[in-house]
This record gives structure tokens, C-alpha cells and sequence, in this order.
């Protein structure tokens, strides 16, 4: 009995390593769908959803891509399901990269998803334009912004119809893996925008005050939430569109299942060890 | 064939965009094993890459469109308030200043007025953002279902005892003593809460990359073995292995 | 003079944006663009001085014998990207884009993944029941971890409203406590820095 105390005392760290591989690998190879349990929407996502459902075909949706590829698996989800949406409901999309990593991953993205034939009608542009990067903080943009909106970019398009300032903005959505956009939610009560934030799982917590206090309509939490929206925009448009988000949840059940094993198994090993040293 | 069809072809074609990304990440994957020559490989290219990246957007992003087409313009036509990028212009340039030791005093014309006019637009928005938060705390507590009443209660309560936790010009004893116990518990299921979605969030990071091997099979097993072989090799002929001390300190 | 006059530009700056607050249109469209557009220059400016550092540093890496060979990798690695930047552009679908998505990304995104096995690894040697406050921190984290995962929901109805519960209030609870904590900081470090109280950010 003490001979196994001691080995799990001293368990090798690449043997927990190998396991947690194994838990996530194994329910992503074929043969494994039938592990994938459906999601139901938490409100904090469905109100992102609700939002962007009451918008009208023409109006403007801002994104503020503020991540780069390190946050990838869990932002750029949300970020597709988001502008599938978007194009579903006809609504013009400016996207900002604020992370000049950002900027290709997000056109390749867009690229991709404009090459699918129902979206073969979205000119860059017209429906949709991709504002790269400026350097200037988000304060000073958004102040800007609120002059200028079109200088602020000093970009051209027939998208630009109409959309003078901020309040001509009909929703803006943050994507940030850090605290870009903590700026955002300071100065929402002045400028009183509409403003729904989609952040990593890590920083989820940090942002339910602002969520109570009206600063933010709508939170998605990390991939769950990703999978949440994806699950809503399939529900309302087309059947089984699964995204990599909503595959991904069945890994995320087990590597949860097998880090909890490991949570429970360190706690007995540490009560056993405390009771022998009495 | 010309230069430009070369390069696509060597940077677009089936096998550059399917073998690369797995052999990257199978290659960083080796780190987990034990640090090693083909890890610091994948780490000095994943660098040199990522500063010529950035180098390349910021002159097409950032040098080009605000600094040299203004610039351009300006001997064009010269308006007045072009006058405000010159002195904007002269300002930073003193943060150049930063790198001597004994004239960094002159970056202090930048840094101080960038501090103080960001004090000055800050200092209301931040004095809006404590009010609404307070405001938000004066509720009625009564909000209906269970949950949302016992929601409202432990939200005053327990921002009022956590706030009592953080006050420390009184001696934590009595009545305030108790109110920070009960506050330092109220943290701590923030901690707890903000620890469960850390979980969540890197195994996503994780499950992101294992999508990638999925769906290129023959890659990832060939990568692997390739790797595991090197490693093997490695540690075997190249390096003695050092004894490691497993304790509890890793991490 | 080294110290004053700096803070003196910056007091006056930010008194006009401080009443900038309280007087709506106290500025002209152009002066507010004042601040805007100059600090995209300004911003220019930081990027050559963030070349400036890492040309500076690699050189001294280069003439150093230990690490050279990475060095030099790394360098010819920059000059790669540097020339198909500028041979091809860089929308999507071009050398440098492929480059990107190819090697850049797989390489951050699985660096970054490693804090995935880190996780599971500290999960085991340090999230012990120690104390009651860890015990509360123990107990919080695997209900919101359960109420994460699809699975909790399958397994009682109830876990997903209770995880959700402790995201709503004690955890929200806590995180204001910091939240007001922060603007208080915040707002008496501005204060001092627009008196000039506050030196830090200035050099000798």
C-alpha cells in the first residue's frame, strides 16, 4: 500500500501528459459522433444572438478582432459563427484587427467562408470590409470614432453609405483573448453603444459585473460558447451545421473527466500521505 | 517558368500547406517530453517569422498610410493644422532618447504629455464607471425566482464583505475581522470559478490542435514517429541523460 | 526643466480633455483629430523603435558565439518573410499569407497549447484540500467545471443552474470587490499624475 502511495507521489508528469493527450485525441477520431451531446445556449450567449436577430437587412455590425493566433481555438469559432450570422441576416460587417497578428488569420477566414456558394453574393466592400489596423489605442479610437468614422480608418467602399460616427453603429462585437477591450466597457456609458463581448474561457469570470451593470449585451464564454452559438445560428437557419467548436465539445467532456480523476486522486494521495504522517 | 510561379509553387502547393503545420506542431509537441534541440529549432524560426511578420504589416498597415502619404501630401498642400503631425512627429521621435543613458530626460516631453492628457479624459469615465457599479449594488433585494433573490443578496453582501477584506488601515478583529473571513471566502470562489474556466479554456487551446492532426492522419503518425525517432537518438547518443527530480516544486 | 515642463504640457493637456467631458463641443472637429491623428504618428514612431531594439539585439546575439546558430536562423527566417512580403504582398493567397497560416500559426497556437498538459499537471500536485478556503476554491471550481462541459447537464438537470449560480453572484461578488478596487487605484494614480506627484514614468 505505502509501495503505491509512494509511485503516485512521484507519478511521472508525461504519464499525466499521455492521458490528457489520449482523452482529447481519442472522441475527435471518426467512429467517436456519437459522443457529441448537445449544448444548450446559456443567456448570456443567446443574448448576442437575440441582438444581431433584431438587427434589419443593411444594418452595421462593427467586430473588434482583437486576438491573435494564440487564442485562435477558441475565438475564431465564435468569429465564424458570428459572421455566418451576420451574412445571414444581410447586415453590413466592418471588421477592425486591433492585433496585427490578427489580421491574416481573419481574412483568410473571411475568405473561406465568402468562397461558400450561399455567400457567393458578399463583395468585399459592399457587404462586408476588412479594416486592418491602425495604430492608435482603443480610448483615442474610439473617440474618434464617435468625429469620424470613415477618416478614422481611411478606408473607401460603398459600405461606407450613411455610417457617419459611433452612433450610427447598430452593434459592435469585442473578440478578445486579454483586456483590450476593458476600454470599450469604461467608455460604453458615454457613448452608450450596444456592445456584446466574446472572450476566452480564462477571462470569462472577470467580465459578469459589467454583464449585470448593461455595459455588455451578451458574453460567450471560450469555445462552450462558441459551440452555444453555432448551436443557436443552426437551429434558426440550417440543420447539423456543425462547427469545429461544437466538435470540439466532446473532448472537452473527457479531458474534464479525466483532470478530474486527477483532482480527486491528488486529494486522497495528500489526506493518505497526512494521516500516515499523522 | 518565372520567379513569382516558382515561389507559389513551393509555398502553395498541397504539400507545404498539409506537412507543415502538422511537423510544427508535432515538433513544439516535443517540448512535453523534455526540452531539446528540435523544440529550440521550431522556436527560433516561430520567431524570426513572427518579427518579419510584423514588420511587414506595420510598414503596409501602420508607415505607409500614416506616415508617409501624409508626409506626401503635405508638400502637395500645405494646410495649417498639418502643423499637429509635425509636432506629434517631434515629440515621439524623443522617445529614441530612452536608449542613452544620460539624455533620456528628453522622452520625457512624450511620456508626460501622453500620461497627462490620458489622466485627463480617464479620470471621468472612471468616476462614471464607480457609480454605476455602485448604483447597480442598490437593488431591491426582492427579484422574484430563488435563485435571482439569493443572487442579489450574496452579490451586496458579498462585494460589501470582500471590499471589507481589501480595507486594512483597522486591524481585521470583531465584527470586521469576521465580515473579512466571510469576504476572503467570497474571493475565493471567484478564484475557484475563474481556475474552472482556465480549465476549459487551455484544454480548448489543446483540442484546437488535435482537430489539425485529425484531419491529416498520415501527417501527424509520419511527424510523430519521425520526431519520436529523433528523440530517441537524441537522448540516447547525444546527450547523457541527467537524473530528473520529479517533486512537487515542478510547476 | 527635465521633469517640469513635461508635466506642466501634460497638465494642460489634460485639463482641455477633462472639461472636454463636462462641455460637449468645447472642441472643434479638427482639434479634436488633434489628439487622434497625431498619435498615429506617434505610433509610427514606436514601431521604428521596436525595429531599432530587435536589429540591436540580434546583432549582439550573432556576435555572441554560444547562441549564434539561432541566431542566424532566426534572422534569415525575417529576411524570408521580409522579401515575400514585398516580392507578393500580402492578401490571402500569396507566399507570405501561406507562410503565415502554415508556420506562424501552428507554432503560436501549439506553444500556447502546451499550458493544456501544464494545467492537468498542476491540477494534480497542487489543487489540494488543504484549508477551508482551498476547500471552497476545490469545490467552486469542479461545479463551474461541471456546469462547463455538456455532459454536467446530462447528468442532473440542476448542475448547469447551480454553476451558473456561483458565476452570477459569489464569483461576480469578488470580482467587483477588484473592480472598484481598480478604478479607485486608477483613478488616485491619474490625480497624481496631473499634479505631477506621480514621477515614475519620467526619467532622470
Amino acid at each position: 500500500m505505502n509501495n503505491i502511495l509512494e509511485k503516485l507521489k512521484k507519478i511521472d508528469r508525461r504519464i499525466i501528459y499521455f492521458l490528457v493527450f489520449l482523452s482529447i485525441i481519442i472522441p475527435l477520431l471518426p467512429g467517436f459522433d456519437f459522443l457529441i451531446f448537445p449544448v444548450p445556449p446559456t443567456k448570456e450567449t443567446r443574448a448576442i444572438f437575440d441582438e444581431v436577430e433584431k438587427l434589419n437587412e443593411g444594418d452595421v455590425v462593427f467586430i473588434d478582432w482583437a486576438f491573435d493566433p494564440s487564442s485562435k481555438a477558441e475565438l475564431l469559432p465564435m468569429f465564424e459563427a458570428f459572421f455566418k450570422h451576420c451574412m445571414k441576416k444581410k447586415v453590413r460587417v466592418f471588421i477592425y484587427y486591433a492585433s496585427i497578428n490578427g489580421i491574416n488569420l481573419g481574412k483568410e477566414s473571411v475568405k473561406k467562408m465568402t468562397a461558400l456558394e450561399e455567400f457567393s453574393w458578399c463583395r468585399e466592400g459592399e457587404n462586408y470590409i476588412n479594416m486592418e489596423y491602425i495604430p492608435i489605442t482603443a480610448d483615442i479610437r474610439i473617440f474618434n470614432m464617435d468625429v469620424d468614422f470613415k477618416g478614422t480608418y481611411k478606408k473607401e467602399g460603398k459600405i461606407f453609405e450613411g455610417v457617419e460616427t459611433l452612433k450610427d453603429i447598430n452593434y459592435i462585437l469585442g473578440l478578445s483573448g486579454s483586456v483590450y477591450h476593458q476600454t470599450h466597457i469604461d467608455m460604453q456609458i458615454r457613448f452608450n453603444y450596444k456592445f456584446g463581448l466574446a472572450v476566452t474561457a480564462v477571462m470569462g469570470p472577470d467580465y459578469v459585473p459589467f454583464l449585470q451593470t448593461g455595459q455588455l449585451t451578451g458574453l460567450a464564454n471560450g469555445l462552450r460558447g462558441a459551440a452555444e452559438y453555432e448551436r443557436l445560428v443552426s437551429d434558426k437557419y440550417e440543420n447539423n451545421y456543425y462547427g469545429s467548436a461544437t466538435k470540439g465539445m466532446s473532448s472537452l467532456t473527457f479531458s474534464h473527466l479525466v483532470i478530474f480523476g486527477f483532482v480527486i486522486m491528488g486529494n486522497i494521495v495528500y489526506f493518505m500521505d497526512k494521516k500516515k504522517r499523522g | 517558368m518565372d520567379f513569382n510561379a516558382l515561389l507559389d509553387n513551393i509555398f502553395l502547393n498541397d504539400i507545404f500547406v498539409t506537412w507543415v503545420p502538422v511537423l510544427a506542431t508535432v515538433m513544439v509537441m516535443s517540448f512535453l517530453y523534455k526540452d531539446n534541440p528540435l523544440y529550440k529549432i521550431g522556436e527560433n524560426i516561430f520567431i524570426g517569422v513572427s518579427l518579419g511578420y510584423m514588420w511587414i504589416l506595420m510598414w503596409q498597415y501602420t508607415i505607409k498610410p500614416f506616415f508617409i502619404m501624409p508626409v506626401q501630401d503635405m508638400f502637395v498642400e500645405f494646410h495649417f493644422w498639418d502643423i499637429t503631425y509635425i509636432i506629434w512627429f517631434l515629440l515621439a521621435l524623443t522617445m529614441f532618447f530612452r536608449f542613452s543613458r544620460k539624455k533620456a530626460w528628453v522622452a520625457n516631453y512624450y511620456f508626460g504629455f501622453l500620461f497627462g492628457y490620458t489622466a485627463g479624459y480617464y479620470i471621468p469615465i472612471a468616476v462614471q464607471n464607480i457609480l454605476l457599479q455602485s448604483t447597480n449594488l442598490m437593488k431591491p433585494m426582492n427579484q422574484g425566482s430563488f435563485f435571482e433573490t439569493t443572487k442579489w443578496i450574496v452579490i451586496i453582501f458579498g462585494t460589501f464583505a470582500a471590499l471589507m477584506y481589501f480595507f486594512f488601515s483597522k486591524p481585521h478583529k470583531g465584527v470586521l475581522g469576521k465580515t473579512a473571513r466571510v469576504g476572503i471566502v467570497i474571493m475565493m470562489i471567484f478564484f475557484g470559478a475563474a481556475f474552472g474556466s482556465t480549465v476549459m479554456g487551455r484544454v480548448s487551446l489543446f483540442i484546437d490542435r488535435a482537430l489539425l492532426l485529425v484531419d491529416f492522419p498520415m501527417q501527424s503518425i509520419v511527424c510523430t514517429i519521425g520526431v519520436i525517432i529523433y528523440l530517441i537518438i537524441y537522448f540516447k547518443f547525444f546527450k547523457k541523460e541527467e537524473k530528473v527530480i520529479d517533486d512537487e516544486s515542478f510547476i | 526643466m527635465k521633469k517640469e515642463i513635461p508635466i506642466l504640457l501634460g497638465l494642460i493637456a489634460g485639463i482641455l480633455w477633462y472639461g472636454e467631458f463636462f462641455i460637449a463641443g468645447m472642441f472643434q472637429e479638427n482639434q479634436k483629430l488633434f489628439f487622434s491623428n497625431g498619435m498615429k504618428i506617434a505610433g509610427v514612431v514606436g514601431v521604428l523603435v521596436g525595429v531599432y531594439s530587435v536589429a540591436r539585439q540580434n546583432y549582439y546575439k550573432i556576435k555572441n558565439k554560444n547562441e549564434r546558430y539561432y541566431a542566424i536562423l532566426r534572422v534569415s527566417m525575417i529576411l524570408l518573410m521580409v522579401f515575400l512580403g514585398l516580392k507578393s504582398g500580402t492578401s490571402s493567397g500569396t507566399p507570405f499569407s501561406s507562410m503565415f497560416m502554415n508556420v506562424y500559426v501552428p507554432f503560436q497556437a501549439t506553444v500556447f497549447s502546451l499550458l493544456a498538459f501544464y494545467i492537468a499537471s498542476a491540477a494534480y500536485r497542487s489543487f489540494k484540500a488543504k484549508s477551508v478556503e482551498s476547500a471552497v476554491l476545490l469545490v467552486a471550481s469542479i461545479i463551474v467545471m461541471l456546469s462547463k462541459i455538456p455532459l454536467g447537464g446530462e447528468m442532473w438537470g440542476q448542475i448547469p443552474v447551480i454553476g451558473e449560480w456561483i458565476m452570477d453572484a459569489p464569483s461576480s461578488a469578488g470580482r467587483r470587490a477588484i473592480i472598484f478596487g481598480g478604478y479607485l487605484g486608477s483613478i488616485t494614480m491619474m490625480i497624481r499624475i496631473f499634479f505631477g506627484l506621480e514621477r515614475s514614468h519620467l526619467s532622470e
